[in-house]
């Protein structure tokens, strides 16, 4: 009964439970649903114990911080997710055998966003140094550069203009990402030839952050999420010099 | 769909399973974020995701799902 060519395979199942197919794909999987009872029944429980875990759990979510679970680390993470990310670890704490993912859950923001500054910053490294093949399209060529970065991301890309900064485009190269597809990188210079690259890949979510700043190995970045896009500035200047490099790409890239 | 059931049967999940289940069910992770945050592939999430809501299920149906009709 699953051979035709529309039949959801248990992955979209489970997305359909989550309410995380597109509206097209949402539908095929309904019609599949209703014509497959015994599934549509299945998949119907399913959608039950979502409602009720999230039924189960909701009173958790309102509760503040109990004292002896607050540390360094949930202080990091904005207020709203600390509460959450506090409930989610008393939760599995009281569920037993809950210890050693309590500290994987309390360094989870910052992972998330680890992934996405890691992979900026060993593309910033890899290509910095180069002489000769610093970009694979040059910034005489930008407007072609913007147009295939634009289309392999599926999102309208700019590189934003810094030379008011004393930062002038040498160009940019496709990349490949961690886990979105591939990403972009635009390249730019100052005249003593200290480098600094712009990051930019599809985001796992749409939630919006303000900027945040880290650090690999000397090396500074901040990043944000706009739109469908995540953007990572990387450079070896001073942390307030990067942020205000970081403030002049996003207000031309959200004017 | 009992509560008291479900609440029950989340604990009695192995820890990645109950992990991946919450990440997602509760805390609403993509499924991205999710394999970011357990280190895992997003095909191992999505099969942890559905091994353990089908145990919650089974647990709370006592209804066995028939492994021949499960679809990768």
């Amino acid at each position: 009964m699953n051979d035709h060519p529309h039949s959801p395979n248990e992955a979209d199942l489970q997305a359909f439970v989550d309410g995380r197919l597109d509206p097209g794909r949402r539908l095929e999987v309904e019609a599949w649903l209703a014509a497959n009872p015994d599934e549509g029944a299945r998949v119907g429980e399913l959608q039950a114990i979502n409602s009720a875990i999230e039924a189960a759990y909701a009173p958790l979510l309102e509760r503040p911080v109990p004292e002896h679970l607050k540390s360094p680390a949930t202080a990091r993470v904005p207020a709203a997710g600390a509460w959450r990310m506090a409930a989610a670890i008393a939760l599995l704490v009281a569920g037993g055998a809950g210890g050693w993912f309590a500290n994987e859950a309390l360094g989870t923001r910052s992972d998330v966003e680890a992934v996405l500054a890691r992979g900026a910053v060993y593309a910033h490294r890899t290509y910095e140094a180069e002489v000769r093949h610093a970009v694979e399209v040059p910034a005489r060529e930008e407007a072609h550069l913007v147009a295939w970065l634009s289309k392999r991301l599926d999102a309208p890309l700019r590189a934003p203009d810094l030379s008011n900064q004393g930062y002038n485009l040498v160009g940019g190269r496709l990349l490949p990402a961690s886990n979105t597809g591939p990403a972009a990188q635009f390249m730019y210079e100052t005249e003593s030839g200290e480098r600094l690259t712009l990051y930019v890949e599809r985001a796992a979510d749409q939630r919006e952050t303000a900027f945040r700043f880290t650090e690999y190995d000397g090396i500074s970045a901040f990043w944000w999420k706009e739109g469908p896009l995540a953007y990572v500035l990387i450079g070896r200047s001073e942390r307030e010099n990067l942020l205000e490099l970081a403030r002049a790409t996003y207000v031309q890239l959200n004017p | 769909m009992r509560l008291r059931e479900v609440a029950t049967a989340i604990p009695a999940l192995p820890d990645n399973q109950r992990q991946t289940l919450l990440l997602v069910s509760m805390e609403g992770f993509s499924y991205d974020e999710t394999a970011a945050i357990t280190g895992v592939p997003i095909g191992t999430v999505m099969s942890r995701l559905s091994r353990a809501r089908e145990k919650v299920r089974t647990a709370v149906s006592g209804e066995q799902h028939e492994p021949g009709r499960r679809r990768n």
